[in-house]
């Protein structure tokens, strides 16, 4: 960039040069048109390129003093001159332009109009230095008078170049075929310490610092430069004593078809030598950063499209980055996911911070994986929003590792239960064995047949459910989740029941949610859930009694509570309820003793709990919480 | 020695199991609480008792120890599906004497009789008269 800005100067300073001398009166080839509009949309063109603008425009303040007209512009694709009228907020918005100066042109206090520069796209934004330049060209254009003048129609541009020449940031000489210097800019005598009489007219050798004839070629060059007639790139110097470097540009200038000067540029390059050092080591680190990172780093434009994709997004994505660059983020998720992930992105910034939204992502090979997203939005120095950056953890492997977790402990637990699931099943093959051999002993006592075909049919039908219970409790659960109503599911559930609760004599009283309550989870094992609770109660009156089921929902949490009128519980039985196979009910009530464990666990997958308070013979209260949506 | 058989389980199930095995060759009564078969056994009618090792108010040893106290020379036995003939309680319940025997479930009529001839061997004649 440097370089490019460098030689857009350079023919910059030529073109101002000839331009100078043009409205000096010089003689040129005749045929320029010197009207004010072209002669300034020249001089702003020059302005841009001193500047290494994308984009200038000159605009003149109204006498009405809230609108601008434009004067002249550079790289504004609709702004003809004189003939574009914008109001003064318009002519500040320029929303593809990344980097802009603004300076005001005024003459005698007056305000007279605007010079407005600006870069656009991956142009580096506009230094210091180059405001000093702008504000110090403003100023130039409001005090020759040029534009006061134009306004009443005349006006004295050499003036105002040849100021605007004096007071461009770099050194610059220019010599003749001899190599003696014809005319020196203030920064150049300000910078060697010499009086322009004591420069103008002396050789070159004499003029310049002797460590800089030493070490760069100079005369040689210029020989070189009215030999040839091209520009010479003297590249950078370094001053070893003081560690400055400089960089040199060896210019002809051409006239009437010969080059009788050449002109020598000077740039202290060295804070940009450093910064650019700087910057350089900066992006490594900035790159290995995002490159090594094991999160996915995504950068997006407005559109939501991809800019950039780092290496962990190409591994889970198996898309690499020039795949997906201009590809919209979100078509990478399922439908459903989709639209969360877009509203995410839209979000206003404030709601975003600190959030995170779960959306699956497909890879390449149709595997999805589990991730989490959050994303922040990118402003340019305006404050305006440029894109969006998007950070995702991939969860695949945590979510299979907290899946193994709870597997391994239901493993675990199934050790523990041996002893209970032994108890359990023999039971019922006790059951089954006497009457097979009672059976075979009595083919012909119809009324014992019966009873113990009865009998093993019911023992077998005893011993299915406690495997059954047990392969729920250690079977993987699918994932299956959605959306699911809380209150229809109850009154599903309980009309399931209602038969085992009219017969244990148990009264329900249900008392209706407020609002349509729903959580994201699985409905199958919800009901399992309410299922477990609501039987548990009915076993705990035995004489019948009352069942209360309440709703509520705060701090993001619905809660379902259940309360009976039951035998309650004592106080050591407390912390066991939820353990495997730990059963209070009456002798001989088919019980698996699983069930409030399996709807410990389903709270849990749900991100819930399961709470219970109760005493011997004030009834007891489960309260399933469940976070809401 | 008492002449009948109590069968004592909190399953209603193993109840008639043992009952229907055993009700054609003896006089067999069944329940399921621990305490109500204490004081059944307390009368000394009874000359064998099975019992579940794990009873709702009870457990099978303790209702073992509390009838060897009586002194009355019923037999008891003691059936479980949970605990095995390993278990600790269960060992020095059958060295000490105060159990006749351990059965676990599920089991074979075949060793339920054999248990009963053993226990109360003048049977009564099959078939009545």
């Amino acid at each position: 960039m440097s370089k490019t800005t460098a030689l857009t100067r350079d023919a910059a300073l030529v073109g101002l040069l000839e331009c100078g001398r043009l409205l000096d009166g010089t003689p040129g080839n005749g045929e320029t048109d010197t009207s004010p509009d072209v002669v300034y949309r020249e001089v702003i063109q020059i302005l841009a390129g001193i500047m290494g603008a994308d984009r200038a425009t000159l605009m003149l303040l109204d006498d009405g003093l809230d609108s601008l007209s434009v004067i002249a512009s550079v790289g504004v694709p609709d702004g003809a001159a004189g003939q574009t009228r914008v109001s003064v907020s318009e002519a500040m918005q320029q929303p593809s332009v990344t980097s802009s100066v603004a300076v005001p042109i005024s003459f005698d206090g007056g305000a007279l109009g605007v010079l407005r520069l600006g870069r656009l796209d991956e142009a580096p934004p506009f230094s210091k230095a180059d405001l000093q330049f702008a504000t110090v060209a403003g100023e130039l254009l409001g005090h020759s008078g040029s534009l006061s003048a134009l306004r009443r129609g005349t006006g004295e541009h050499g003036l105002f170049v040849s100021q605007l020449i004096e007071s461009i940031p770099s050194s610059m000489l220019v010599v003749d075929r001899r190599l003696r210097v014809v005319s020196a800019n203030r920064h150049f005598l300000e910078s060697v310490r010499r009086g322009a009489e004591a420069t103008i007219g002396r050789r070159l050798v004499d003029v310049m610092p002797s460590w800089l004839i030493k070490y760069a070629p100079m005369e040689e060059k210029l020989r070189e430069v009215f030999r040839s007639g091209k520009t010479i790139d003297g590249g950078d110097v370094l001053q070893v004593s003081t560690g400055n470097v400089y960089f040199f540009r060896f210019v002809p200038i051409k006239a009437g078809g010969s080059i009788r000067q050449a002109m020598l540029l000077v740039d202290d390059v060295t804070e940009r030598h450093k910064l650019g050092v700087e910057v350089r080591r900066a992006e490594r680190h900035l790159t290995s950063v995002v490159q090594s990172a094991s999160d996915l780093l995504a950068s997006l434009d407005t559109e939501d499209r991809v800019v950039t994709w780092n290496p962990a997004a190409e591994r889970v994505s198996g898309w690499t980055v020039d795949e997906m660059r201009g590809r919209r983020l979100w078509e990478l998720c399922p439908a459903e996911d989709a639209a969360r992930m877009q509203t995410m992105l839209h979000e206003p910034p404030a709601e975003r911070e600190g959030r995170t939204v779960e959306a699956r992502l497909v890879a390449r090979d149709g595997r999805e994986s589990v991730v989490d997203w959050s994303s922040s939005p990118i402003t340019d120095d305006n404050g305006l929003v440029a894109g969006t950056v998007v950070v995702g953890r991939d969860l695949t492997s945590y979510r299979l590792m907290a899946r193994q977790l709870i597997q391994s402990e239901k493993m675990a637990s199934l050790g523990v239960m041996a002893g209970g699931i032994a108890h359990e099943l023999r039971t019922p093959l006790a059951v089954i064995q006497v009457s097979a051999q009672l059976l075979q002993e009595n083919p012909d006592d119809v009324d014992l047949s019966a009873t113990c075909l009865q009998k093993i049919e019911a023992s077998t039908k005893r011993a299915a459910l406690i495997i059954d219970n047990l392969l729920e409790f250690a079977r993987p659960q699918p994932e299956a989740l959605g959306e699911v109503d809380v209150d229809a599911l109850l009154d599903e559930t309980l009309a399931l029941l209602s038969d085992q609760l009219s017969l244990q004599r148990v009264q329900v009283r249900r008392a209706r949610m407020p609002i349509g309550a729903r959580v994201h989870g699985n409905a199958n094992l919800l009901q399992q859930v309410f299922t477990n609770i609501v039987l548990n109660a009915g076993n705990a009156m035995p004489e019948g009694g009352k069942l209360t089921i309440s709703t509520s929902a705060d701090g993001g949490q619905f809660r379902i509570a259940f309360r009976d009128t039951g035998v309650g519980i004592p106080a050591a039985d407390l912390p066991h309820l939820f353990d495997p196979f730990f059963t209070t009910k009456p002798p001989g009530t088919p019980s698996s003793g699983l069930g409030l464990a399996i709807s410990y666990r389903i709270a849990e997958q749900h991100s819930g709990s399961i709470d219970v308070v109760g005493e011997v013979g004030k009834g007891a209260t489960f309260t399933v919480s469940l976070p809401v949506g | 020695m008492g002449r009948k058989i109590l069968v004592v389980d909190d399953e209603p199930d193993i109840c008639w199991a043992l009952s229907a095995a055993l009700s054609d060759d003896y006089e067999v009564t069944s329940t399921g609480s621990g305490s109500e078969a204490a004081s059944l056994l307390a009368t000394g009618e009874y000359g064998l008792a099975f019992v579940d090792a794990k009873l709702g108010d009870m457990d099978g040893i303790q209702l073992a120890r509390e009838v060897s106290a009586l002194d009355l020379h019923t037999t008891v036995v003691l059936v479980s599906g949970f605990v095995d003939d390993d278990d600790d309680a269960v060992r020095q319940a059958l060295v000490s004497g105060m159990l006749k025997a351990f059965v676990s479930k599920p089991f074979s009529l075949d060793v339920i009789r054999r248990l009963a001839t053993e226990a109360l061997p003048t049977r009564r004649p099959r078939g009545g008269g």
